[in-house]
């Protein structure tokens, strides 16, 4: 459903590069799109990075 | 507008570990009938109170099928950032520009059909104290569930 849905809002640099690696980094799946995972992340949004940090761990991403 | 989807009767209960208030009722929409979440308001999906993080708990967790993001028509400018948010996150949303009276009483034009299409998703006015539009945003809410769900 995500995919139906996403409307790509363009950044200036740096931000869509931090955004794209920091998307890159996300495996799993969320109930919204690793794009706005990303975004929150930028925005050092403590509950988004916790229920990343937890998560992630599931998907085999044990390193960060 | 919950009233209007839902009937009366709803369940008020606080969200877990909160004491903020989140009521869910069944509404028929269609053939179907559906539960409905009234959630507290938020301005942006970076929450800064208490009822802006359960709302967007639910979001995270509740997996809905539709979000309606209502907002004042008369304010629609203020409110558009949040409804692009929702969609830069996927998330599948409905607009709905309610008190719509009171912004054609204020000079207020808008053009629902190039605002659907601007924006790609489905968009209704309504008058949820009269009921004014509810048909028409039922019909998209059933439209949009049964494409998407």
């Amino acid at each position: 459903m995500l995919k139906d849905f996403a409307k790509r809002i363009g950044y200036d640099d740096p931000l869509e590069i931090y955004l794209s690696k920091l998307e890159a980094l996300i495996l799993c799946d969320y109930a919204i799109s690793k794009r706005a995972i990303a975004l929150l992340l930028l925005q050092e949004d403590k509950d988004i990075l916790a229920l990343i940090k937890d998560k992630e761990k599931s998907c085999g991403n044990m390193s960060r | 507008m919950f009233n209007n989807l839902t009937g009366s009767y709803a369940t008020v209960s606080n969200y877990p570990g909160t004491t903020v208030e989140v009521s869910r009722g069944k509404g028929k929409i269609g053939s179907e009938e559906y539960e409905i979440i009234d959630t507290p308001g938020m301005y942006s999906l970076s929450p800064i109170t208490e009822e802006e993080k359960v709302t967007r708990e639910i979001l995270l967790q509740e997996n809905p099928c539709a979000i309606l993001h209502i907002v004042d028509a008369k304010n629609l400018e203020r409110m558009l950032a949040l409804t692009l948010q929702l969609q830069e996150a996927g998330l599948p949303v409905i607009l709905v520009l309610n008190i719509m009276d009171e912004a054609e009483s204020s000079g207020i034009s808008i053009d629902i059909a190039r605002l659907e299409k601007e924006l790609n998703i489905a968009v209704a006015a309504t008058v949820s104290t009269t009921g004014e539009g509810m048909d028409i945003l039922r019909g998209k809410i059933e439209a949009h569930v049964k494409r998407f769900c």
